[in-house]
């Protein structure tokens, strides 16, 4: 009986095994792609898909530089505000159109249209007449004109130094457009234009990628994506080859630095930042003094090691160390007794009650249980809210959550992501500050930030604010995660991208894997 | 018979009514707002109220209900907020796998429940009966989490026999893994039900006619107490295959399968109202006709139930 099960086994598992195909990179993303449409792209998986599949003015490279790629050269005026770019007249869509600067007009003024309702309006709502054109005041959008099919003018109502990175976004790609106005597409797959051609969609399963254009001896032809929600999943495939590239889940680092792969593990760090946020328009946290005190209250360094180890870096402000030049001058430690003072000195010797809100993950649970034995030894006690993550965000974006565990992922590798979105008051909300920050003094040199030209004092600026925030405490200060990936030996060209867009592929080579 | 179906089927829908009606009124109530899940993690309240608009969700309850209700109608469920598209081409995708998935499960769920019960039932009290058992009582109650990561442990990584995750273009390697996983709580209780319905019916004046005729035991076991005994054991799989086929989500997630459940879970997480009424009417449909089968053959399997409904 055994032994017929067995061979049944056996039997299934020799008919139709796939062997690895050495023409094909497979890799995979956490979760299913929510939409495919570059306008309504606002999701990770989406956005690396769109970028891979449609061209852009600009895109990223791996370390996050805005590369040029339907731009052939470019020019800006003094004041910063004019955009003249000149466009490569030989690239086309997979349907035989041109790329050309009416096509890329097309796509920016759909982003902006009041018909489309896009959610990713505010990336070029810095076009001079875009406030009026989408409010529908205006048929007009003055700061955008296609002067011929290689010449494209964009006019800013203000100098904005990232705004090459936002060209680089999933959001300003540039695709065909069928007679709706929608993103073409041929049956169901969308019409490609960048480095790949999506050839196969299963949903909830694999997407399948073709190379466009000409293929380097030993480059993949086809890139596959297979979906697999579950880490420990990914592990599985991967250990038994049937994925070429894995990001190791939390759990197990530990275990793969102590093995043999530990030598090939490849680390970058990421431009995220993890936060406990404290809505600063709520009593007690509008007070500086509980705030800060709270800050003074958990031990970063502790939780940092014991829940994250190696993935991740402590943070001194929200902005990512590789995107700024100093750290804040003084920082805070653990220090208890300072806390309770702090607490005193605010009026609250006798500590209070504080709701910390959490959407349902187990690595976040285990940091608030940490975080509430911390602050029960100075007084404050915690009462954890776990809640799905619709009713999560729902919860912390209306300000009805006192205190939140987040994390902020950058659009775009400036510290002016890190910033202005999160802290400015214009923001509050939805926009990005969740800490309900309204300070003057901050959106001051907020405002400044965005001004200002790339250059020495901008970056003196971004430290100053680094600082300041940091000092403010909007948020209790915990870390910027670490990725650390395993690539499948015989394959080069691969680093991990410092922005989740910035991989695009093209650079991996295959060697021994080709030989059988 | 055909009159019963039909009545039956009619009967059935003042509940499917119900539940899109309930489903529809729990998600109302619920927080959380379904243009956040479109407009990512920084919008403007403006374009957030354009959205409201267009998809109506500012409109009174009943009249979004009746908009659905007049959509289902036409046999249109709507477009998801998310993606944009129809809503029954997805489930038109996901339903098929769920369903091999959920009939693959409940083979080898009634194969292994049936014979471990069977075993257990011809010889109770002994070594093999109290051995049927155990493994049943692990098959309850080992979560299905865990069984899954053990399988894929022991089935991918170490005999590296089965691919661990996908659905891998309906090849039947891919399906064996998540169809053993679910089907381990299900055939542990039909074993139950199989052991404890036919040591009641074995019991039976009949049966000691049958032996005394002087019949092989296993034609008195098979022919003569197994038959009544399946009424209970058909409930049991009726009711599992049912829930089955709403997807089950953990073994779906865990093995990347990409059926129903976790469309539905992906759809509730962004509060995607129209995928998840699709699917719930989808899985409470499917309910019915699961339930309407085990009705049938219970007439099938006892004669008596046929005669006291004629």
């Amino acid at each position: 009986m055994r032994r017929a099960f067995l061979l049944a086994l056996l039997a299934l598992a020799a008919c139709s095994q796939s062997g690895s195909d050495p023409s094909t990179f497979r890799t995979y993303l956490g979760e299913e792609p929510q939409n495919l449409d570059p306008a309504f792209a606002v999701d990770k998986a989406s956005g690396t898909l769109v970028s891979l599949i449609y061209p852009a003015l600009f895109r990223f490279d791996v370390n996050g530089k805005a590369q040029a790629d339907l731009v052939k050269d470019w020019t800006l005026s003094e004041e910063g505000r004019h955009y003249t770019f000149h466009l490569h007249t030989d690239r086309s869509f997979d349907d035989g159109s041109v790329i050309d600067a009416f096509a890329v007009a097309a796509c920016f003024r759909r982003l902006l249209d009041p018909e489309h309702t896009s959610p990713r309006r505010w990336v070029l709502s810095e076009l001079l007449g875009a406030e009026s054109f989408t409010s529908g005041e205006s048929d007009e959008l003055t700061g955008l004109s296609a002067i011929n099919d290689s010449t494209l003018l964009l006019r800013l109502r203000e100098s904005f130094s990232p705004f090459l990175g936002l060209l680089a976004m999933p959001a300003t790609r540039i695709y065909p457009m069928d007679e709706e106005g929608l993103p073409a597409r041929r049956g169901r797959l969308p019409v490609a234009g960048g480095p790949w051609r999506l050839t196969e969609w299963n949903r909830g399963d694999r997407f399948l990628l073709e190379r466009r254009g000409d293929l380097p001896e030993g480059a993949f032809q086809n890139l596959s994506f297979r979906i697999i929600p579950q880490p420990f999943t990914a592990v599985a495939e991967f250990e038994v080859g049937n994925l070429d590239l894995l990001t190791l889940p939390q759990a197990e680092i530990g275990h793969w630095l102590k093995s043999d792969w530990a030598p090939s593990i490849l680390r970058r760090d990421e431009l995220s930042v993890s936060y406990l946020g404290l809505n600063t328009a709520k009593a007690p946290l509008d007070d500086l003094s509980v705030r800060q005190a709270l800050n003074w209250a958990v031990d970063q360094e502790a939780l940092l090691h014991t829940l994250r180890g190696a993935s991740a870096r402590p943070s001194r402000g929200p902005v990512p160390p590789s995107l700024r030049h100093r750290a804040p001058a003084e920082a805070y430690r653990y220090d208890p007794a300072r806390a309770k003072t702090l607490l005193a000195e605010a009026g609250h010797a006798e500590g209070f009650e504080l709701e910390i809100w959490q959407k349902e993950n187990p690595e976040v649970s285990r940091l608030l249980e940490a975080v509430q034995a911390y602050l029960a030894e100075v007084g404050v006690r915690v009462k954890i809210v776990v809640r799905d993550w619709g009713a999560f965000k729902d919860a912390v974006n209306s300000g009805r959550a006192s205190a939140f565990v987040m994390d902020w992922l950058a659009d775009y590798p400036d510290a002016e992501n890190f910033l202005v979105p999160t802290f400015h008051s214009s923001n509050r909300g939805g926009g990005g500050n969740r800490a309900s920050l309204d300070d003057e003094y901050v959106d001051l040199l907020l405002d400044e930030l965005s001004r200002l030209p790339e250059g020495s004092s901008r970056d003196d600026l971004v430290d100053r604010l680094n600082e300041v925030i940091y000092s403010k405490a909007p948020w209790v200060w915990l870390w910027h995660p670490v990725s650390l990936q395993v690539l499948r030996p015989g394959i080069s060209g691969y680093q991990p991208p410092l922005i989740f867009n910035g991989q695009d592929y093209l650079e991996l080579r295959h060697a021994d894997r080709n030989s059988p | 018979m055909p009159i019963v179906i039909a009545r039956r089927l009619l009967g059935a829908l003042p509940v499917l009514l119900g539940v899109t009606f309930l489903s529809f009124l729990l998600l109302y109530v619920v927080p959380g707002d379904p243009v956040q899940a479109v407009a990512g993690e920084r919008y403007d309240e403006t374009v957030l109220a354009e959205m409201r608009a267009e998809l109506h969700l500012d409109d009174p309850l009943l009249l979004r209900y009746g908009h659905f209700l007049a959509g289902l109608v036409r046999g249109d469920l709507g477009n998801s907020y998310v993606t944009r598209e129809p809503v029954s081409e997805r489930i038109a995708e996901t339903f098929p796998k769920t369903l091999a998935l959920a009939a693959a499960a409940m083979t080898l769920a009634v194969i292994i429940g049936l014979s471990l019960g069977i075993i257990a039932a011809a010889r109770p009290g002994s070594w093999i009966d109290r051995g049927a058992m155990a493994m049943a009582s692990l098959g309850i109650s080992v979560p299905v989490f865990l069984m899954g990561i053990l399988l894929i442990y022991f089935f991918s990584l170490q005999l590296r026999l089965l691919p661990p995750s996908g659905y891998g273009g309906w090849s039947p390697r891919y399906l064996v893994l998540p169809a053993l996983t679910l089907a381990g709580a299900s055939a542990a209780m039909i074993a139950r039900m199989t052991r404890a319905s036919l040591l009641e019916v074995l019991g039976e004046d009949y049966i000691r006619t049958a032996r005394a005729k002087g019949l092989p035991g296993w034609k008195v076991l098979f022919v003569h107490a197994l038959r009544n005994a399946l009424l209970p054991v058909v409930t049991v799989i009726g009711n599992d295959f049912g829930s089955y086929l709403g997807g089950a989500v953990l073994t779906e997630k865990i093995f990347a399968w990409p059926g129903l459940g976790r469309y539905t879970l992906d759809a509730v997480a962004s509060r995607d109202l129209p995928a998840i009424q699709g699917a719930v009417l989808v899985m409470a449909l499917a309910f019915v006709l699961v339930n309407l089968l085990v009705d049938l053959s219970y007439a099938w399997i006892d004669p008596r139930v046929r005669r006291g409904r004629g």
